[in-house]
């Protein structure tokens, strides 16, 4: 099979960290907080556990189904008819959380630094650039994510580096066996972010030397426990779990206090940079997917002739999916963190399991 | 709703001719078909912006308070 206009599985994991840098970042410090209190750095190990089997499904999937896409071997092993629901209601979760993650993109910039700008204006433009670059494929999104990923994540150390003397341990501890149970479940806010991994194999067709998921895999899932806990240690170090858990942008209020030297301020600036940059990927790389499904569902030859459309559907359903960004926060903490966790690791686990009994995998 | 319309045509009929050329038929069916399911969901949204959201509407399907 041509290996042209494919990307490696190292591209695709290096998308799928850039992918879930912008949720976490919004997401996973206040609502680990909310639950998990002091404990809340402890979350991700349990996440961890849970991404690695995820891993492992999809190299036990993949060991079998090597050129096709994800869809393709779920047609396989649930039945055609079956297979297309599953796939539609795959369909139909992708969109929900990319008009999601539109708006959040909007709304966020409008929240921290342009408070009285229309966000009609930030939805155009990110609309245009994300309508341009789909029409060049995945591989143009995968090379130019090379370039952001080591940007994003210098810039993450490095605010994490000014924020280490600013941490009290105090805020961190005690840490007793009582915190079991809420350190479970706030891990549930983590894995709904790391089983985006899946939605990223769901272009398998398009990803070469698939051998290579698991060990790519545990690397991206340590990659994705040390920056997680490093999130969560700064941001609720510095300012402790009850003003973490109740602030809407906890992150971006953390690093606002940063301070170089007490010469350079208001570096908060720069994470905008990286927000914009990691927003402009999952969008990307979402709107891909999205494409893709449609592509399988239909049986399309070609998704291209979709990509404009897709982009008006698009903008209608990031203003249409919630009147204020209240009901954001609520949907993403009630409804996308439990539909998350069904779609990226539940319904993986079952399909798996019948290909294993059906001994299609 | 006007802008909306003139937009989709125009993207529809770019669109179906190139389909066209490459002889993509089953295709075309499909896309119009999106296409129509667009205009609706543009139609709805802006006859009324302040009806009850997509969110609203999946929360209280599933019972959940916010």
């Amino acid at each position: 099979m041509s290996q042209k206009g494919k990307i490696t599985v190292y591209q695709a994991m290096l998308l799928f960290i850039t992918a879930t840098y912008t949720p976490a970042v919004r997401l996973i410090s206040s609502v680990t907080s909310k639950e998990a209190k002091q404990a809340a750095w402890l979350t991700p190990f349990i996440s961890f556990i849970l991404f690695i089997i995820l891993i492992f499904i999809i190299h036990s999937i993949y060991r079998k189904y090597k050129d096709v896409s994800f869809m393709d071997a779920i047609y396989d092993i649930m039945g055609s008819f079956l297979g297309k629901i599953i796939v539609f209601l795959y369909l139909i979760t992708l969109i929900i959380l990319l008009a999601l993650y539109f708006r959040y993109f909007a709304e966020r910039l409008a929240m921290s630094i342009y408070p009285h700008a229309d966000i009609n204006f930030f939805i155009i433009v990110m609309l245009g650039v994300v309508g341009i670059t789909l029409r060049h494929g995945i591989v143009n999104i995968a090379r130019m994510n090379e370039i952001i990923l080591p940007f994003i994540t210098v810039i993450f150390i490095l605010l994490s580096l000014l924020l280490l003397p600013n941490i009290k341990i105090e805020n961190l501890t005690p840490i007793s066996y009582k915190d079991i149970l809420p350190v479970f479940n706030a891990s549930f806010s983590v894995t709904a972010i790391w089983v985006y991994v899946l939605f990223v194999f769901f272009i398998g067709d398009k990803i070469k030397n698939k051998e290579e998921i698991k060990s790519y895999g545990i690397k991206t899932g340590v990659f994705l426990l040390v920056y997680t806990v490093l999130m969560i240690v700064t941001s609720v170090g510095v300012e402790g779990y009850s003003i973490i858990a109740r602030a809407p942008l906890s992150y971006f209020i953390v690093i606002r206090d940063v301070s170089i030297f007490g010469i350079i301020e208001r570096v908060e600036s720069i994470l905008i940079a990286t927000w914009l940059l990691s927003d402009f990927i999952i969008i990307s790389v979402f709107s891909y997917i999205i494409l893709e499904l449609l592509k399988s569902l239909f049986n399309f030859n070609d998704a291209k002739p979709l990509v404009n459309v897709f982009i008006i559907l698009l903008y209608f359903l990031t203003f249409y999916l919630a009147i204020n960004v209240f009901e954001l926060g609520a949907y993403s903490e009630k409804f996308a963190i439990p539909s998350n966790v069904i779609f990226g690791l539940v319904i993986p686990c079952i399909i798996w399991g019948v290909g294993k009994v059906r001994r299609k995998v | 709703m006007i802008a909306l319309t003139i937009l989709l045509i125009i993207i529809s009929i770019f669109e179906i001719k190139n389909m066209l050329e490459n002889n993509q038929k089953k295709e075309i069916v499909i896309f119009v078909c999106i296409t129509i399911i667009i205009w609706i969901i543009g139609r709805v949204y802006i006859s009324d912006p302040f009806r009850p959201s997509i969110v609203n509407m999946i929360m209280s399907a599933f019972g959940i308070q916010f």
